[in-house]
């Protein structure tokens, strides 16, 4: 019962992941632009994930070393040193969209400049993370996170075409505007394909002390996890074609996209897009805030856990107050939230291969897998995904500027 | 300065010349005797690239690579402690010619 | 046993089987003529920083020897107090009270203690 209750921590994992506003802003976005073609890479994304996500609780369960604990221990200073800066910086960027994206779901229901919520929700988000263990995360995140099921009600209230649904599923040639059509196929991978998860769901299962016996229930942790969060960006994304692509809308700011639940459900619609922005934000930047710290603490021998006393764990704790001190500024300087996340989820694109690279070395080595090393089917994905990271990382920044919104 | 003690983390990925200054390869790791109150070396294993070779699954990559004819000429090979000259810790040495050293067995 | 395998950047844990950083480096003893001796783990200070190619390095390293709580000199481990080689080394220290935490402590002392609700 206790191992099913960890199911929490997929899908905190996975709302933090699919929910936060690079996952509806690209969703909304592509709904908009080209109706339910670009649902196949929400698919693509999701299996990636369940992929790289089940490994990450492998790792963590067999080797009880969390993947920036691994990569330091088997690659050395010198190789972890760069994920270790290059994540640091883009994962600035994703929070600081993150706290955009909360400060703008309070606008929307007060009224109030989004500018003037951004250091609130930072110092409310330090705040769960100062007070709070890591079941405060891990399992009030979810709850309060049931609210996205919304865009699946008003998805299907919105009596979509099923059948052009199911054909978005598949890749297909785009109808027009090229450039935009691949942009969103970056961004939308970008957004999903996020390695801080990986980091955040590996420390949870230290956390919460995983061993060999955790290996079943990592798997359906992972799958089910997962798929909760890419069938929500679907919903977005189906709302959004319904509401917005026969009309031509081109949407460039969260107060449109905010509409796209009106049409089904009525001003109730708007409030609940409001709240479902907010949680999954809030889950990111606790997420994220965690990851960080958890990488540099992992990495560098410090002592951690979101379920220790801070006094025991000072340089873990600094290290999510500095990231979320500095979190809302760019936002404040009035910085399009939009923008900011654009450029976040392209550079999350290009910097994956750093990050993702070593895990097929640490997944197939026995010291650190032991007897549960990755079969075929798992170096396969594993390889593509390299391959796919590798090409995003060329392709994001001349997309970005050929193909931006 | 001979003498003085050598951060062992700074020997890895250094080049290593032989006698007549050709390249022997890159120290990738050191192997010691664990004793009371200090480890005691008995060997350098050098490689082609030190860091390419802690990210691959180690010299069967780069052996498997060799057999098919391509990949790099230094194969790993081994120093004994005594064959090492570490006088100049930025330069290590070996004193014997490149090709009278052992390929590195597992 | 292997340096860069088995000891190099593995995580230490003390006495009391907490966590007191990883071994940034060894130090070697090279007597001449004679076997080389790897005596000293060393933890923290400019060890890592030196570790750094280039400018970056050596910036780093200024900023530490500067600003640092031991202005950079590292916290060295005999090799005799080493206890247990694993997947973890388990040394006879308590980290704590023999220094190798100095930093951890002044960011408990000077920073999370004056958050108000500590």
């Amino acid at each position: 019962m206790k191992k099913l209750l960890q199911l929490t921590l997929g899908i905190v994992t996975s709302i933090g992941g699919f929910l936060e506003v690079g996952s509806i802003a690209s969703s909304s976005q592509a709904g908009a632009s080209f109706a339910y073609q670009l649902i196949w890479p929400i698919v693509l994304g999701t299996i990636v994930l369940i992929f790289l996500v089940e490994m990450s609780g492998r790792l963590a369960a067999v080797s009880k070393l969390t993947v920036s604990g691994a990569m330091r221990d088997r690659f050395g200073f010198d190789y972890f040193v760069v994920p270790l800066a290059t994540l640091s910086i883009v994962i600035y960027l994703v929070l600081a969209a993150e706290v955009g994206g909360a400060a703008f779901a309070l606008q929307l229901v007060t009224g109030i400049s989004y500018r003037w919520w951004a250091v609130p929700v930072a110092l409310f988000a330090w705040f769960l993370l100062w007070k709070g263990p890591f079941a405060l995360v891990e399992r009030w995140v979810p709850l309060f996170g049931l609210v996205t099921l919304v865009f699946i009600v008003g998805a299907v209230k919105l009596g979509p075409d099923w059948s052009a649904v199911a054909h978005g599923l598949v890749p297909t040639r785009p109808s027009h505007d090229k450039a935009h059509y691949w942009f969103l196929v970056v961004n939308i991978l970008g957004a999903t394909i996020a390695p801080y998860l990986m980091y955040f769901y590996s420390s949870g299962a230290v956390e919460g002390k995983w061993d060999e016996s955790y290996l079943n229930i990592n798997r359906f942790i992972a799958v089910l996890g997962m798929s909760f969060g890419g069938l929500l960006a679907i919903a977005v994304l189906v709302s959004s074609a319904a509401v917005f692509y026969p009309a031509g809308v081109k949407l460039e700011g969260y107060d449109q996209i905010a509409l796209m639940l009106t049409g089904a459900l009525g001003s109730w619609g708007f409030y609940l897009f409001a709240a479902s922005l907010f949680i999954g934000c809030l889950g990111a930047i606790l997420e994220i805030a965690l990851a960080v710290a958890y990488m540099t603490s992992q990495g560098l021998g410090w002592r951690w856990g979101q379920d220790e006393e801070p006094r025991q764990v000072p340089r873990f704790v600094l290290v999510y107050t500095a990231l979320l001190a500095l979190a809302p500024w760019l936002i404040v300087l009035g910085i399009s939230p939009l923008a900011v996340t654009s450029l976040s989820m392209a550079l999350t694109a290009a910097t994956l291969p750093v990050a993702i690279i070593p895990f097929i070395v640490l997944m197939n080595d026995p010291v650190y897998a032991g007897k549960h090393t990755n079969g075929w089917i798992g170096n396969v994905v594993v390889v593509f995904t390299i391959v796919m990271a590798c090409i995003l990382a060329v392709v994001t920044i001349p997309l970005q500027l050929l193909g931006g919104g | 300065m001979p003498g003085e003690p050598i951060p062992v983390e700074h020997l890895l990925s250094r080049k290593v010349l032989d006698p007549s200054g050709k390249s022997a390869g890159r120290i990738e790791e050191v192997r010691a005797t664990p004793s009371e109150d200090a480890l005691l070396v008995y060997q350098y294993d050098l490689g082609p690239a030190a860091l390419l070779e802690r990210l691959a699954v180690g010299l069967r990559a780069f052996s498997l690579l060799r057999k098919l004819g391509v990949g790099p000429e230094h194969r790993g090979r081994c120093v004994p402690w005594d064959k090492m000259d570490l006088s100049d810790p930025h330069q290590p040495r070996i004193t014997c010619a490149r090709e009278e050293l052992h390929p590195i067995e597992d | 046993m292997h340096i860069v395998r088995d000891l190099l950047d593995k995580q230490l844990i003390d006495v009391n089987w907490q966590h007191m950083g990883r071994i940034d480096g060894l130090t070697m003893d090279v007597p001449p003529g004679e076997q080389p001796r790897i005596t000293t783990l060393c933890v923290g200070g400019t060890v890592l920083t030196r570790r750094l190619p280039g400018f970056v390095g050596r910036w780093a390293s200024a900023l530490v020897e500067r600003y640092g709580v031991r202005r950079g000199v590292p916290f060295r481990i005999p090799w005799s107090k080493v206890m247990r080689v694993d997947r973890v080394i388990r040394v006879d220290v308590n980290s704590d009270e023999s220094g190798a935490m100095a930093s951890s402590h002044w960011v408990r002392d000077h920073i999370i203690d004056r958050i108000p609700g500590a």
